[in-house]
């Protein structure tokens, strides 16, 4: 990535300099005892400019809140690092992180878990002063009224609870309370989920308003995709943790280079015909994911994933044999019932389960005799109990790069980068395979 | 937005004025408020500061046996414990509406059959006693309700918000029929500890402490004339010692024209109410001083367990698993014994002994009660975002996760009070815990337990109905208070939780 930033216009002084670097960063969730440990962020590399707008889409569970929640202090790295103005965040200790901590700021999903129901406003909106004993108590009762001010709340409003508020009333107090020290940087996840569209847009203005007033920068995360083009400057489309593909915002829009941007995008009812009716469907839902994937993060989901040359087969039958992969996988996820387990200890196989994978798979195409021979022994696999066999099996039969090597980051155009290994010259691109390319 | 810009009638309009600029304001209702307030705690300032002092009396002395242990050496307080004793003796001097000299209910017949004299308006004892006792009981609703009357002013004319959550929690316990039942129980038992002297119908010092030092006046039937007799005396001959012996029951007179509302004790015949009433006193000490220890251990342990959690919690679980696993009966007998002698077991005739052991050995049960609620609340995301803001985490855990457990802590802590006054009471019985001369209501009990089937079956029945009546109350008001905080717990049945809000992200 190179440092200068396009033809954007300026929004305040010393934007295009690295305000936050993330590098190669892990968030863990321990799962307890029992549970598996979640790796909410994996790997994960993202440069936000002094004064620009990010926005970060994503489906949900993917990862954008424990972001947010990395880049203010919340979370603890497994690894990688959080750099602020070029200090790494774990460096900094005692008072100098608790001065930090006023640099940055979180204005929470849940607006009304986030506020304290039992403060009446104005002490809510006070709280960071204090906790940073930000000059004298009177200075700080006229700071309150004039954040209440700034965020167009009436200041008599201080004296209420945030139970007598409209849900638009809590998110512009808990903008408040994230303004109160004067941050550099606001993380705002989902600013305006749950708002109705009038609300929304007045809210989605005062955010634009206060960004110029006062120098901000933010990190939008949202999974409403026209919030984000209406507001970021640059976009970064995340999935399992980690970013598949970034670039300014109207340029991603307007012609998405990876296989998961062009997906989210279609499902966008636009105004354009084009884009409505030929939504690109999307198998399965984004497992939790608590393994590091040994190739690309989408693979097993992607509807332009590569096929190996050793089989020519058509789309029907690769699309039984995601499916049978999908099944591997899922059953590999989740811990084996009392009677599979005894099952797979006799090596015996549950006939019926078999009957039943073999019909779902293979009703009514027609594959060639070895990959039917590949398809059964994985189904013996399975109904005997061995998923991570039949998964092992299953991609060594049929996997490709997709699922061995990690893409790298590929230009895709000015300030963008996209992985996915379709950038390859040897690779027919994502827009051509999905049919959407000549936008 | 809706209303956002509108001005709002119901909001003051200058939020920034102070209570008392307010109240200088608008001065009329807070006036009208305080002046009543001022005339009922005239009328009894002798006999509410004479309660506080003994309590700080005990304070004192407790606290200066806890810092004299904690340093190695002694604190010398027994300059200040004479000074307060000596400031309670003058506040019982100072004359009061409702004591024993105003509406007095000792006095004799001056002939068989003939008037009383001595008595208020030459009443009847009983009908005396009754009086006083019942405006004393009255005097004790009317000042508890003045002080909520005051909150309710404070609430209507001075209070710059003109909501906040408590007032619906207040609301729904106002309509809680079995929350007030257990409301005006407690309040009659405080009622009784705090008016002990001027309530029963006659003085602990008189009749329980050193009856051989004073006088009883009646008139002698057999004489035909008034006579006097030391008190130690005309007690012995009115003892209810059970089948075959003497005895003076609930409401009736003794030869010495004494009226006894619940009858008398075995012998030496002490008068069961005046030892039930100063036993009030001594209960309520011990509750209140134990599960004062208990909700302090109790809510650090649950604060800072639930805002560190992972080993802090796990330690606090093992820490307070391991108290409760001890049989709690057994540990209480061996402190008591093991006390035995010590200067420690002197203050308060041993109550303070035990209320420290009860304190120390009960915190677990409550701090595992009010757990949940630590716990849920830690994990709300406010918590979150003062953390995200850099607020220290003891400014955390006393904003915003103390309020929202001081609720719960209010629920249990009540119910388990009735628990620490059975066990005080069963340390008593079984002649352990609080010593003679100071009346312990489990000591009656165990005192009338032979006569139980007997005539003077009221020795044992009537502080064991008082006991369950007391503690029914406390766990009554809990029941309320927790009703009023959390109205889903009482229509529970069949209402799915609300869901939660997504996760996303
Ligand atoms: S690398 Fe393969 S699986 Fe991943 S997005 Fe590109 S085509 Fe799809």
């Amino acid at each position: 990535m190179s440092e200068s930033d396009g033809g954007e216009a300026s929004v305040s002084a010393g934007r295009g300099e690295t305000l936050i670097e993330v590098s190669d960063l892990q968030v863990r969730y321990d799962g307890g005892w029992t549970g598996p440990t979640v790796r909410a962020v994996d790997g994960l590399d993202l440069r936000i400019e002094r004064g620009e707008t990010l926005g970060l889409v994503g489906e949900s569970g993917c990862g954008k809140t424990t972001l947010c929640r990395a880049l203010v202090g919340l979370e603890r790295p497994a690894s990688g690092a959080v750099r602020f103005d070029g200090t790494p965040v774990a460096d900094r200790s005692g008072a100098d992180r608790r001065r930090w901590r006023g640099d940055v700021a979180m204005v929470f999903q849940d607006a009304d878990a986030s506020l304290d129901d039992r403060l009446p406003v104005g002490e809510l909106v006070r709280e960071p002063l204090d906790a940073h004993d930000w000059k004298r108590p009177a200075d700080r009762r006229e700071r309150v009224r004039d954040l209440l001010d700034a965020v167009g709340l009436d200041r008599a409003w201080e004296r209420r609870y945030p139970t007598r508020l409209s849900a638009g009333q809590r998110r512009r107090v808990g903008v408040a309370r994230a303004l109160a020290l004067r941050p550099a940087f606001v993380a705002l996840d989902e600013p305006v989920s749950g708002l109705d569209a009038s609300v929304r847009a007045g809210v989605l203005n005062l955010l634009a308003d206060l960004q110029d007033e006062f120098g901000l920068t933010y990190l939008l995360v949202a999974h409403d995709l026209s919030v984000v083009r209406h507001l970021a400057d640059r976009t970064a489309v995340m999935y399992r943790g980690t970013i598949l593909e970034r670039g300014p915002t109207e340029a991603l829009f307007a012609d998405p280079a990876h296989p998961y941007t062009h997906v989210l995008l279609s499902a966008i009812p636009g105004p354009e015909p084009s884009s409505s009716s030929d939504r690109i469907p999307l198998r399965g839902s984004p497992a939790t994911p608590t393994e590091q994937p040994s190739g690309c993060p989408f693979a097993g989901r992607c509807p332009a994933a590569i096929r190996p040359d050793a089989h020519a087969l058509d789309d029907g039958t690769w699309e039984r044999i995601d499916r049978l992969r999908e099944i591997a996988r899922e059953r590999c996820r989740r811990a084996p019932s009392l009677r599979e387990r005894a099952a797979s200890i006799l090596g015996i196989g549950t006939g019926a389960d078999a009957a039943d994978l073999r019909g779902a798979v293979l009703d009514g195409i027609d594959p060639p005799p070895a990959v039917r021979e590949e398809i059964d022994a994985a189904i013996d696999h399975l109904a005997a109990g061995r998923p991570a066999q039949a998964r092992r099996f299953l991609r060594a039969a049929f996997g490709s790069e997709c699922d061995r090597e990690r893409p790298a980051d590929h230009a895709v155009g000015e300030e963008r980068e996209s992985h996915c290994h379709r950038h390859r010259e040897e690779f027919d691109s994502p827009g051509d395979v999905l049919g959407r390319s000549g936008e | 937005m809706t209303g956002a810009h509108d001005p709002d009638p119901d909001l003051d309009p200058n939020p920034d004025t102070s209570l008392t600029a307010r109240v200088r304001r608008d001065p009329g209702p807070a006036a009208r408020w305080g002046a009543v307030m001022a005339v009922l705690v005239a009328v009894e300032a002798g006999a509410l500061a004479a309660a506080l002092l003994s309590v700080v009396a005990s304070v004192v002395a407790a606290l200066a046996w806890l810092v004299g242990g904690a340093t190695g050496a002694g604190v010398p307080v027994e300059g200040v414990l004479a000074a307060l004793d000596g400031a309670r003796a003058a506040a019982e001097a100072v004359p009061t509406l409702l004591s024993r000299e105003t509406i007095p209910n000792q006095g004799h017949r001056t002939a068989a059959g003939g008037p009383w004299t001595g008595t208020f308006l030459g009443l009847e004892p009983a009908h005396a006693w009754a009086l006083r006792a019942a405006l004393i009981y009255a005097y004790a609703f009317l000042i508890g309700y003045w002080l909520f009357r005051g909150y309710l002013v404070f609430r209507r004319h001075y209070r710059a918000a003109e909501w906040t959550p408590r007032d619906d929690r207040l609301d729904r316990f106002r309509d809680h029929g079995w929350g007030r039942f257990g409301l005006v129980v407690v309040v009659l038992f405080l009622a009784t500890a705090a008016f002990a002297p001027a309530l029963a119908p006659t003085t602990p010092e008189r009749n329980l402490v050193a009856p051989c030092q004073h006088q009883v006046t009646y008139y002698d039937e057999a004489a035909g004339s008034v006579a006097s007799t030391p008190v130690c005396t005309a007690n012995l001959e009115s003892a209810s010692n059970g089948a075959g012996g003497p005895n003076v029951g609930p409401l009736s007179y003794d030869d010495y024209g004494r009226f006894h509302p619940f009858g008398t004790l075995p012998t030496p015949g002490k008068d069961l109410f005046t030892f039930l009433a100063a036993g009030a006193r001594v209960s309520l000490f011990v509750g209140l001083l134990a599960m004062g220890i208990a909700g302090t251990l109790a809510v650090a342990f649950a604060l800072v367990s639930a805002y560190y959690r992972g080993p802090v919690d796990l330690a606090a679980v093992v820490a307070g698993d391991s108290v409760m696993t001890l049989p709690s009966l057994l540990v209480l007998i061996l402190v008591a014994a093991t006390f035995e002698g010590h200067p420690l077991a002197e203050v308060y005739s041993g109550a303070l002994v035990v209320a420290l052991a009860l304190g120390v050995t009960r915190w677990p049960f409550l701090w595992r009660a009010i757990r949940g609620p630590s716990l849920g609340v830690a994990g709300r995301t406010w918590i979150d975002a003062a953390r995200s803001f850099g607020q220290h985490p003891a400014t955390t855990m006393r904003r915003h996760m103390l309020p929202a457990i001081a609720g719960y802590l209010l629920v249990y802590g009540s119910m388990m009070l009735g628990g620490v006054l059975v066990a005080t009471a069963a340390l008593s019985f079984l002649n352990l815990g609080v010593q003679p001369p100071t009346p312990e209501w489990g000591r009656a009990i165990s005192l009338g337990e032979p006569y139980v089937a007997t005539q003077s079956w009221h020795v044992a029945t009537i502080p064991g109905v008082l006991i369950t009546l007391v503690v029914t109350g406390f766990n009554a008001l809990g029941d309320g208070v927790r009703d009023a905080l959390d109205p889903h717990t009482a229509a529970e049945s069949g209402v799915a939780v609300a869901a939660t809000g997504g996760d996303g992200g």
